[in-house]
């Protein structure tokens, strides 16, 4: 009797959860899981559409590899990408860090500073790209005659190759400090008080606080910004897109801004060459992997869990 | 003369803190400038004429404010029919992703059934896979499902969300089980625990997430940007990208409708600060 009461409940429970769990599930499936595995079998194929296709091996990893050993699109778009991933996660992250530990502070309006810094992040990245791109031009911009007025004559931001992704890195810094600034702001005010309390009484000196207590305290939150601001800058496109005017630049000025995103996105969308596009894609998805994994091996080395 | 030998060694620690707090402010106000100042230019360049957007030295006010770029730009450049799409696709994007994600949540939480584990572990197996790089199978099964050019080609796929699962998955275990416990007594099937007893306590949880999905599905840009190829059917972040490719120099109509499209978006965070500030905080510390 026990047995089979405990059963009917036991096959209510598995409906029930069936039932609740089906849409996530069914839509990972359709939206993430099958795309997936579908990337992967695609990049070693070739065909005039999504739907025919015919084996070609390694093809088109040798295209890429071939672009990449003659300096053509792909070795820019493999440069600009972990030029900029690299470069902006390590301002991106001494910045949050500086101003959550400011705005950690016994400080008038820190609500309103706090707000201030987040606007950034509420803005679109279309927006974002168009409005920096009026800032940084070169003859009528507002960057280059603030420059101007301390007797410094600005470079063509836009045109010039070595400095479209310094600018991009500029923008993106701007726009991602604020989310993870608040993230390690939630950080430090779990930490305990009494801890600087205690290291104070001890003589520890600001610098010395920071070394010890905050950085330990704060690395499990510190872990997780790096993990995420180092696959945001490497799934970088938005920002690019309208930065570089895609629309209408030319493709040798494009050369500049071209991220791994935006050539899967070109090769797939625009010239229809599914197969290398994948292989594009795949190589992006081995390389996030790559670094994730390292940095969840270093973390056992740096980061502290209470 | 106690007095006069300890006045000015407090005199010298109090300067040297006053010196500390000045150039704690002037970092904090020189950063706040940098934040705001593409905003203002942005603002003030929305109300000037092209001539004067494009004047060598720049000037900072218009001579007449032109306000009529507003109107123009929502009636003229039809960004009162973007407004709508945007709002459109995130309102339905967030609600329906909240409440099939709170479900699974719940069910991940509380439940137990046969193959559990294996979902679960094929959810984290592509949680590390960002949509951008399915994005052509995902483009494939959206045409297949007939979407391609809707709004609901956009809602469709942005809905499934891994992340917001585990998010919310934290709040229901957070809950006492004894909850679920005495409601099953009192006769609750599993839906209604979840709907009626569970749910408006994880209630903080849900608007936390909400807002951030609202942000991220307002300003979602590179799957619209695929999905949908007719002008009436724009989301407003790629109706900018559209107004810049044709008007590549009238920059306070840039301006106007960079402008346009971030005021839904701020009033909601003025008024939703607290939670989101809160779903950021739990998104970081529960790893």
């Amino acid at each position: 009797m026990a047995a089979r009461r405990i059963s009917v409940r036991k096959r209510k429970e598995w409906t029930a959860a069936y039932l609740m769990v089906a849409p996530v599930v069914l839509g990972i499936m359709v939206f993430y899981f099958i795309p997936t595995l579908w990337t992967i079998f695609m990049s070693f194929t070739e065909g005039p559409d999504f739907l025919t296709y015919q084996f070609v091996g390694w093809k088109n990893y040798t295209v890429l590899w071939r672009e990449l050993l003659n300096g053509a699109e792909f070795s820019h778009e493999l440069v600009n990408t972990v030029y900029y991933a690299f470069v902006s996660v390590g301002f991106g992250l001494c910045f949050s860090v500086l101003f959550a530990n400011l705005l950690n502070q016994n400080i008038k309006c820190r609500s309103l500073f706090r707000l201030i810094y987040f606007l950034p992040c509420l803005t679109m990245a279309s927006a974002v790209g168009v409005v920096w791109r009026f800032l940084f031009n070169s003859k009528f911009g507002l960057i280059n005659a603030i420059l101007s007025w301390i007797g410094i004559k600005g470079p063509m931001w836009l045109s010039d190759g070595h400095f479209t992704i310094p600018s991009a890195i500029i923008v993106g810094v701007w726009s991602s400090v604020g989310y993870n600034m608040i993230l390690l702001l939630a950080g430090l005010q779990n930490i305990s008080k009494t801890y600087y309390e205690a290291a104070e009484i001890d003589g520890a000196n600001s610098i010395q606080r920071f070394r010890h207590i905050t950085i330990p305290l704060l690395s499990p939150v510190l872990f997780f910004v790096m993990l995420t601001s180092v696959m945001g800058g490497f799934k970088m496109f938005d920002l690019i897109y309208t930065l570089s005017n895609a629309a209408g630049s030319s493709a040798s000025i494009l050369l500049n801004y071209r991220t791994m995103v935006f050539g899967i996105y070109e090769r797939g969308f625009l010239y229809t060459k599914f197969g290398v596009a994948s292989a594009e894609a795949v190589i992006l998805l081995l390389i996030i992997l790559a670094l994730t994994l390292i940095q969840m091996k270093a973390q056992k080395k740096w980061v502290h869990y209470e | 003369m106690t007095v006069n030998a300890i006045t000015p060694c407090r005199r010298t620690v109090n300067s040297s803190k006053v010196i500390a707090r000045s150039i704690l402010y002037l970092v904090l106000i020189l950063w706040a400038i940098f934040m705001i100042m593409p905003f203002a230019w942005m603002i003030l360049t929305s109300i000037k004429t092209t001539k004067e957007a494009m004047k060598i030295p720049l000037i900072w006010l218009p001579k007449v404010p032109q306000w009529g770029n507003y109107a123009n730009v929502l009636t003229k450049y039809n960004f009162g029919t973007y407004y709508y799409n945007t709002a459109f696709c995130t309102i339905f994007t967030v609600g329906i992703q909240v409440i099939t994600c709170s479900m699974a949540a719940y069910v991940f939480a509380r439940l137990d059934f046969p193959g559990k584990n294996v979902i679960f572990l094929l959810m984290l197996s592509v949680m590390m896979v960002p949509a951008q790089m399915i994005m052509i199978p995902r483009y494939v099964i959206t045409q297949k499902l007939g979407l391609l050019n809707t709004l609901w080609g956009v809602i469709v796929s942005n809905v499934p969300s891994i992340y917001g699962t585990f998010f919310l998955r934290q709040n229901f275990q957070s809950l006492p089980r004894d909850l679920d416990e005495s409601a099953m007594l009192d006769g609750c099937g599993f839906f209604r625990t979840y709907w009626q007893i569970l749910l408006p306590l994880v209630r903080n949880g849900l608007i936390s997430y909400a807002v951030l999905g609202i942000m991220w599905a307002w300003n979602d840009f590179l799957w619209p940007l695929l999905v949908i190829s007719s002008k009436k059917n724009y989301v407003l972040s790629i109706a900018i990208a559209n107004l810049q490719g044709e008007y590549n120099t009238d920059y306070p109509l840039m301006m106007t409708a960079g402008t346009v499209s971030m005021l839904p978006i701020l009033v909601v965070f003025i008024f939703a600060q607290k939670y989101l500030m809160e779903g950021i905080a739990i998104s970081g510390l529960k790893n």
